[in-house]
């Protein structure tokens, strides 16, 4: 059985098809994983950064509720974003889970803009930060102060502006100057109510697309339940971070979110390739007749799809795991270095089973392509609506787990009961599967036919093209 | 090794492929002769345990058909259309096929350096299967079909599409093999059948015409193959009266050999000694 599945598994490496997986897969977490695990270790002293720790040992309070204060935050950190959006005409939204950017008419963009005219008060100018402030930089630091470069500091040299270190000046209480004098952003009180926030928000979102950034659904899983990155930490995120997931948990979560939509149909092709190779080869006829038993065919098979789907994934966040390694130790904390294996296994490899032998029993019983259209579907239908990107909100027939969040281990924990049920059905689904697989192929091995004619195995069948 | 076919019938809805076909088969090369949809292919597959008959028995020295694991042990198939994985060299297709046999690694080691010299391969055991001619991969073929050392060896229409150099290093290697085996090779070419099987079988239309000694089989032609001469201008006068086996040219017109129940009345005949395919014909146009 061994040699057959590595036998099994060599085939693989040949095909393209496994070759494209592992391709998207590697942009894929390149592009995202990679630099998101860059852009927080870039970022370890704002303290909406799973790593800032607070020199003074306070962090941000949890908003539970909408309460007045979340009400407002909401409204304004929404405001600026979409003003943010406006100036450079790119919003995001989440048409496939995954963020993406939408460009806006002209005339879409004039009915943005009198929506931020009634939000904010201000007038297209001081919206784009034409009239004002433009002259005055600062740089942020740990602990709300901030070095100030104020107008008339710095001298031209060469057509290069040289800011020495005694241009700058200290300011304790940054968040209060830039409100009053900084970015046109923080300059501006709300005009509205909250409800009429809401109204406009959702008129916004309706102009982007389903699933904006604006809808309320994303607007209240950024601001109602402070898991999202751009919110600062609380001293329970904190805790959880460094004492629960040893750094590298969060991690490992967020790279497993990261991949969860490709490990949804992608393995199909790989399995499909490889199921219906004997057909394309026109190879059921000699292998058909041997002596080995069908499960183990279909076993060696399916865990040789399975073992090249999960190897790549295994290896790809190494070096981010190097990374956050060496940061913990710099910094003395303990990091978790089978965090990545554990989640792969428990959060991935069910879905990956699932996928894989979705393919192979479809395969095995139409001997055609259908598997992958089938997963296609199930891509499109089967995916956890966006309200679960955050995690933590699992139903017992979601095929994968979202967590597009480095925060959240307690959301996770509190349904934890849910996900380990989750998995374990998914985990079940697919072991039937493979079950029904091998008696299919035992019945056409011994001459069962399910849909097709006369001229079947062996029988005039059409020469092997060179690549199959 | 004796295969005992009793009564076998193969249908597909209203379409009788094989007809209560009754055979037995002894050790030796066995031709399996016939048309192109006489129903060889389908009872090659059904013996191949790749096809489930719809009526009849089958017996390997009394194990029936339905044992289809000791079945398996006992056979190697070739089929009249394979290809193999292009993308594997002659070794690795080797070793994938053993391991299907569940043939121990052990084994595999001495048995494919020894059936890919016996079948001229091994000098291109790393070669990929996709740079193979026609003939070195019905050679692969046959190794393949050797792996599990089977006492029955089936062989359908092997020799399809091969030069006639390859297709008689083919029938030479076919014929070594058949010592201490049954070889049952299909072919609707008689010429083929008879200078290598002892015994053959005629199916047409999924009837059986004729099983026993192919040398035999001559005899039903006999007394009713002429030979005619007649000018070119007469040969579709001929054709229609007259089942023509071959027509050659020469200057006083045409040569063209017949079979007739009864003596021509043109063209001056004169009877011949019927061969092999003469008989084979006879039989066809009985039909």
């Amino acid at each position: 059985m061994k040699s057959l599945w590595m036998m099994e598994c060599r085939k693989i490496t040949r095909s393209i098809l496994y070759w494209l997986y592992v391709a998207v897969l590697f942009v894929t977490v390149m592009q995202n994983y990679e630099t998101a695990v860059e852009s927080e270790l870039r970022r370890t002293d704002n303290p909406a950064s799973v790593f800032y720790i607070a020199k003074d040992g306070v962090y941000a309070d949890s908003p539970d509720e909408i309460d007045e204060d979340a009400q407002h935050a909401m409204m304004i950190n929404a405001t600026k974003r979409l003003m943010d959006n406006y100036r450079n005409n790119s919003y995001e939204y989440y048409p496939f889970g995954y963020v993406k950017r939408k460009k806006l008419s002209e005339k879409e963009q004039t009915a943005v803009l009198q929506y931020l005219k009634e939000l904010t008060g201000l007038d297209e100018p001081s919206m784009n930060g034409t009239e004002e402030n433009k002259d005055s930089e600062d740089i942020q630091i740990s602990g709300g102060g901030a070095f100030v470069l104020e107008p008339g500091q710095g001298t031209f040299e060469n057509g290069k502006f040289i800011a020495e270190p005694e241009d700058w000046g200290y300011v304790e209480n940054h968040s209060g100057l830039s409100q009053s004098s900084g970015n046109p952003e923080n300059a501006f009180e709300m005009q509205v109510t909250f409800d009429r926030f809401k109204e406009i928000m959702e008129r916004v979102n309706h102009l982007i697309g389903c699933n904006s950034y604006y809808s309320w659904t994303m607007l209240s899983m950024y601001y109602c339940t402070n898991d999202m990155q751009d919110t600062p930490v609380t001293e329970q995120q904190h805790r959880e971070f460094y004492e629960k997931d040893h750094v590298t948990g969060a991690f490992a979560r967020y790279y497993c979110d990261n991949i969860s939509l490709i490990v949804l149909c992608l393995p199909a092709f790989v399995m499909t390739g490889l199921a219906g190779k004997d057909k394309r080869c026109n190879m059921r006829a000699l292998i058909y007749p041997r002596t080995r038993n069908s499960a183990k065919i279909i076993l060696a098979r399916f865990a040789a799809a399975v073992f090249m789907i999960m190897l790549p994934i295994l290896i790809l966040p190494v070096k981010s795991l190097v990374t956050l390694a060496g940061y913990c130790r710099n910094l003395g904390v303990h990091a978790d270095l089978s965090a990545f294996v554990a989640y792969i296994f428990a959060w991935i490899f069910p879905t990956v089973l699932l996928v894989v032998s979705i393919a192979l029993f479809i395969t095995v019983l139409t001997e055609n392509d259908s598997a992958i259209l089938l997963t296609g579907l199930i891509w499109l239908f089967g995916r956890p609506s966006v309200d679960k990107i955050a995690g933590g909100n699992y139903g017992l027939f979601d095929l994968i787990i979202r967590h597009n969040t480095l925060k959240g281990y307690g959301r996770m924990m509190e349904n934890i009961q849910m996900l380990i049920w989750n998995r374990a059905l998914v985990c079940a689904a697919a072991f039937l599967l493979v079950g029904l697989a091998v008696i299919v192929y035992d019945v056409k091995r011994k001459g069962g036919n399910f849909f097709e004619s006369r001229k079947s195995v062996g029988h005039r069948g059409r020469e092997c093209p060179h690549e199959c | 090794m004796e295969i005992v076919i009793t009564d076998l019938t193969k249908q597909y809805r209203e379409n009788v492929v094989l007809n209560h076909v009754s055979l037995t088969i002894g050790n030796g090369m066995y031709g399996l002769l016939g048309r192109n949809g006489a129903g060889k292919t389908t009872l090659m597959r059904i013996l191949s345990t790749l096809l489930k008959p719809s009526g009849g028995r089958i017996t390997f020295d009394g194990v029936p058909l339905e044992e289809t694991k000791q079945i398996r042990s006992l056979i190697g198939y070739l089929p009249q259309e394979f290809s193999l994985y292009p993308d594997m060299s002659v070794w690795e297709t080797m070793r994938y096929l053993a391991a299907m046999s569940d043939i121990p690694a052990g084994i595999q080691k001495e048995r494919i350096p020894d059936l890919l010299e016996g079948v001229h391969l091994w000098e291109i055991r790393k070669r990929k299967v996709r740079k193979l001619s026609g003939g070195m991969k019905r050679r692969l073929g046959i190794a393949q079909a050797l792996l599990n050392d089977p006492q029955v060896l089936i062989v359908d229409e092997p020799t399809v599409g091969l030069d006639p150099e390859e297709r008689l290093r083919f029938y030479n290697l076919l014929g070594e093999l058949s010592g201490s085996r049954v070889v049952i090779v299909s072919s609707h070419i008689v010429a083929d059948m008879e200078s290598v099987c002892e015994y053959a079988a005629i199916l047409d239309s999924g009837r059986l015409l004729y099983a026993g000694a192919i040398d035999r089989l001559a005899g039903t032609a006999e007394g009713k193959v002429f030979e005619l001469t007649v000018p070119r201008t007469e040969l579709e006068s001929v054709k229609r009266k007259f089942c023509v086996l071959s027509s050659q040219g020469h200057s006083s017109g045409l040569k063209v050999r017949v079979l007739s129940d009864c003596v021509p009345d043109t063209g001056h005949p004169v009877s011949c000694t019927p061969t092999v395919e003469d008989g084979y014909m006879q039989l066809l146009r009985q039909m």
